[in-house]
């Protein structure tokens, strides 16, 4: 999974995507994911998936980065459509390219203030904190994975102790991550970044790529 | 195990919105069961399973095509309740990233709350007779059990009349021909059900002999 550098990029990169609001982003996700679901033959599938890897290069993510990406869908849609295995790698093409590239040009908070507002506020904490926890769990798990490698043990015991061992790292994060959170004034739900409302010119990239890649299901 | 990688645009509206409306229901019956307990204490921990679960999904099983899901550890650790958002959690993250579809994440997410709550339950159940250990490698084995079983028929062998036409289009298409040797994937699934028990049952007995309070129940439900 390439979390961390989609984490990186969102943060550090300096395309118009990023320079957009983090709702029109989100509709932009939103507009290709209907794309894919709505695309009823190749020819339409073919201008959407073209438009999901435009998406991505614009949003700046590197092509062999975004290839690795996006074969992942590929592969699987090809395996599980219904009816035309090719349509299917072609709208799953379509889906991912979308969302990951607003997973790439959007700071999670932003994402996090968008989702707090369309569900309960502890399912949307614990969304943020799965996210956020996943990047201090993971150098745990490096570590753990080293020290079980060096060591020659290459069983399923080895493997659950080692991935115990991490958990048991995990609950002591967790239990100092709580006690963080109070620290800092938690106050029993996690304040979204505030959300932007005004529209920025920059906004028209993904407002415009959305319904291109909607108009392309519905017309093609 | 039984992470439904599909991604949007494959599975029928019918059937990834039924998915939704079911995982809005287990949902809404977690956060209604979580009303009346200092659920946010737990937060933090519910995070960092998830992150933990995300963790083991993004490291394959040598060169099986199959890899870790822990949903039962997170149950027996969060309880069947927190363990439904913790599951919720980790699909809206995958499918982020394109593993699995955004159409796709309620489905995934009875799947891997099947395992979560169901196994957490069952573990509950066999502790009182057996070792936790023992208690914890059986109900992964069950809890995975059902959660193909209930992928298997959502993926149209034997489902409801929107599965069946699924299952027609998939028998015409390139997984129709991946169904037909099921005599690989069958193995596959059982090697996968085994290395899952085994871990959970594994990191279970260590976690008892380190942090027996995680396991007792004290945080479950």
């Amino acid at each position: 999974m390439d979390l961390s550098y989609l984490d990186y990029l969102s943060t550090c990169g300096r395309t118009p995507l990023h320079r957009a609001g983090p709702l029109s982003k989100v509709l932009l996700a939103a507009a290709f994911v209907a794309s894919a679901v709505l695309a009823r033959d190749t020819r339409a599938g073919l201008a959407g998936a073209s438009l999901g890897v435009v998406v991505i290069l614009v949003a700046g993510i590197p092509a062999r980065v975004a290839a690795g990406l996006l074969a992942y869908p590929a592969v699987f849609g090809w395996a599980f459509s219904a009816g035309d295995p090719w349509l299917g790698c072609l709208r799953a093409v379509t889906a991912a390219g979308g969302v990951i590239a607003v997973l790439g040009t959007t700071r999670f908070s932003d994402v996090h203030s968008i989702v707090a507002a369309c569900m309960p506020r502890l399912l949307a904490d614990s969304i943020y904190l799965t996210y956020r926890s996943f990047f201090i769990l993971s150098d745990e798990v490096a570590r753990v994975s080293r020290a079980v490698r060096l060591k020659g043990a290459r069983d399923l015991r080895a493997l659950g102790a080692a991935a115990a061992a991490a958990l048991l790292r995990s609950v002591d994060i967790s239990e100092r991550l709580y006690m963080v959170l109070i620290m800092r004034g938690y106050d029993e739900t996690v304040r979204p970044a505030p959300r932007e409302t005004t529209l920025s010119p920059c906004d028209a990239w993904p407002v415009l790529l959305g319904a291109a890649a909607l108009c392309v299901s519905l017309m093609l | 195990m039984t992470h439904l990688h599909i991604p949007d645009g494959s599975l029928p509206v019918g059937v990834a919105s039924a998915g939704w409306a079911v995982a809005a229901v287990a949902l809404a019956v977690s956060l209604w069961m979580l009303r009346a307990r200092d659920a946010r204490r737990n937060l933090a921990l519910t995070g960092v399973t998830g992150a933990l679960m995300l963790a083991a999904m993004s490291v394959p099983l040598g060169p099986l095509p199959v890899h870790l899901n822990l949903a039962v550890l997170a149950g027996v650790l969060l309880g069947p309740a927190m363990s439904v958002l913790c599951a919720f959690s980790v699909n809206v993250v995958l499918a982020l990233v394109g593993h699995g579809g955004v159409t796709a994440v309620g489905l995934n997410t009875v799947l891997l709350a099947v395992q979560a709550a169901g196994g957490g339950a069952v573990f509950s159940l066999l502790r009182k007779r057996v070792a936790p250990a023992t208690a914890a490698a059986l109900s992964t084995a069950v809890a995975v059990t059902v959660s193909l079983g209930i992928g298997a028929w959502i993926l149209g062998i034997g489902g409801s009349p929107a599965t069946q036409a699924y299952s027609r289009g998939l028998a015409a298409g390139a997984a129709g021909r991946l169904w037909r040797i099921g005599v690989v994937a069958a193995p596959i699934a059982l090697v996968g059900l085994v290395c899952e028990s085994v871990a959970v049952g594994a990191a279970v007995a260590l976690l008892d002999r380190v942090r027996p309070d995680l396991v007792g129940g004290s945080r479950g439900d």
